[in-house]
């Protein structure tokens, strides 16, 4: 008799991998195939999850088509299965594994449709946040500003209108796209019970980039000059605040003046 | 661990499995049922969902029904996920906790399925550290339910009924009896519900699930799935009536989750359960029945 942990690494990796044989040992036929009776979990692992992508990506389904969408959706659940048991979770990667794919080429913003939609995912998901405390700025106190940036807070870069995009495809039928309206640059956030996006200057989105990723502020701000001359960091942050997208500041590193 | 696991009181009206499609309808109106279960794991990012789950909890009392804590599993479970289901537990105060007697984790990886354990004695020795987990991390005990289960293993040795009344004997835990499971288990594996029924008579069955099933061809073979998605078939109801006489103080609750019908149509379908529930109690059933 196998170990619980043996009995369970097989059958894992034969409904992950469709070799049902590989668990077929253990299972008591009943007057069926052992592995007909294992294929009724493999259905349901590929199927549940094969759902649980359209859930999240119902644009990107819709763009590709059923038949489309399920392949590849099946081929992904079997090159990255979750890792964990929240659904709203998984699928992050899913994007880039479009993008891999070699029959995607006719749909050049796919991929875009579909890092749009996981922002919409992220922000209807994540916490509103919690204001940092004001940062100590009293004397022997030194450090970075950074800014807490909001855990619902997206960014989605694009040559394409995948906002365009995304939001005739919640029509039926699907009213024409002007593509050569150009491409877009698109913050997705949350506000009480609503999921926003609006589209950003060059200097905004470079800010809000460099933000996200923890920058100092001094740096976040040369970052937002460098990509557009002019742009005006102080008011974009304030709008950010605003907008409930930056929630407060830190320090980076507290760390003690020597003393004199 | 308290005997207390079920609030009095829940046992009067049933409930129904509330759903994300269901959810903006509920809170506009809410439907004339006793209470609402939910499935945890949807509910653990923090943002629209638990929002609206707040809202539902001062409608109705809220029960927490967990899917992805794989407690029939050979690794303990999660230590990231239990204190996340903490935080909502804290977050909803639920009326009861559950979880099932179920495995879906394997080296990290996620099956999304709830799939059935060998009956040994190295695995209710497992499912009891599991449970024996759960319950510390949350500081109560929890109901584990009975599994609906497509196959059955080689070297399973103890009858479900007395593996589950093992469990609760060493961890404390309650019951969960789902019946629409019992009908399912006894179709695919011949696993009789009297029998299982029996064994559970010394437990504390708090809380009892009806559910539709589909009925598949396999090979010539009948397979029964149980995928919630049609109302509860007569076989069950038999059960549930049976159940109802065995364990009246359980609460009812009406589960749905393919094929959703409309909110009201579910509700409709908590409220048979409440006539065929009066109806057990007072020995009038088998007339409603045929």
């Amino acid at each position: 008799m196998p170990s619980l942990e043996v009995l369970q690494t097989e059958i894992r990796s034969a409904i992950v991998s469709g070799h049902l044989a590989l668990a077929a040992r253990a299972i008591d036929g009943d007057g069926l195939a052992p592995d007909r009776r294992l294929a009724i979990h493999r259905h349901h692992f590929l199927h549940t999850l094969v759902e649980a992508l359209g859930v999240t990506y119902p644009v990107t389904r819709r763009l590709l088509g059923d038949g489309a969408f399920t392949a590849a959706a099946e081929g992904f659940i079997q090159m990255s299965p979750p890792d964990g048991p929240c659904l709203f979770e998984y699928g992050r990667e899913f994007a880039a594994y479009l993008a891999a794919h070699p029959t995607m080429e006719a749909l050049a913003y796919l991929g875009d449709v579909c890092r749009f939609e996981w922002a919409i995912n992220r922000a209807y998901h994540a916490p509103d946040g919690d204001a940092p405390p004001p940062p100590d700025t009293s004397a022997r106190r030194s450090g970075e500003l950074i800014a807490a940036v909001a855990p619902h807070v997206g960014l989605v870069e694009s040559p394409y209108p995948i906002a365009a995009i995304w939001t005739a495809h919640q029509e039926d039928p699907v009213p024409e796209v002007d593509l050569d309206q150009g491409g877009c640059r698109l913050a997705v956030f949350r506000r009480r019970l609503d999921v926003l996006w609006r589209p950003l200057g060059p200097g905004e989105a470079a800010l809000l980039a460099a933000l996200r990723a923890e920058r100092p502020l001094a740096l976040a701000f040369a970052r937002a000059l460098d990509a557009e001359p002019g742009f005006d960091p102080s008011s974009a942050l304030a709008a950010f605040a605003g907008e409930g997208l930056v929630l407060g500041f830190h320090l980076s590193k507290p760390f003690e003046e020597p003393s004199p | 661990m308290s005997a207390q696991i079920v609030p009095g009181g829940l046992a009067a009206r049933a409930g129904i499995g509330l759903r994300a499609p269901h959810v903006a309808d509920a809170l506009a109106s809410p439907p004339p049922v006793g209470w609402y279960e939910v499935h945890i794991e949807n509910y653990l990012g923090g943002g629209v969902p638990l929002r609206q789950l707040e809202s539902a909890r001062r409608d109705r009392p809220v029960a927490l029904h967990g899917v992805g804590s794989s407690l029939a599993g050979a690794e303990p479970p999660d230590p990231r996920h239990l204190a996340r289901i903490r935080a909502l537990a804290r977050a909803i105060e639920p009326a009861i906790v559950s979880e099932h007697l179920a495995w879906s984790v394997s080296s990290g990886v996620y099956l999304n399925d709830l799939l059935p354990v060998p009956y040994t004695e190295e695995a209710l020795e497992l499912c009891a550290r599991n449970v024996w987990i759960f319950q510390e991390n949350l500081g109560r005990p929890i109901l584990l339910e009975n599994p609906s289960t497509y196959l059955r293993y080689v070297d399973s040795a103890i009858p479900e009924g007395e593996f589950l009344a093992a469990l609760a004997r060493r961890t404390g835990c309650g019951i969960l009896l789902d019946v629409n499971n019992l009908y399912v288990s006894y179709r695919n594996t011949g696993a009789e519900p009297e029998a299982v029924l029996t064994a559970l008579a010394g437990t504390n069955v708090g809380e009892i699930h009806v559910a539709g099933h589909a009925v598949n061809d396999a090979d010539g073979h009948a397979a029964l799935i149980d995928d919630h998605g049609s109302e509860v078939a007569a076989e069950v109801w038999q059960l549930y009536a049976r159940a109802v006489r065995l364990f009246p103080n359980a609460a009812t609750l009406v589960e749905w989750d393919t094929n959703l019908p409309s909110l009201t149509a579910l509700a409709a379908e908590a409220r048979r359960a409440d006539r065929r529930r009066s109806l057990a109690l007072n020995g009038e059933d088998r007339d409603a029945l045929s």
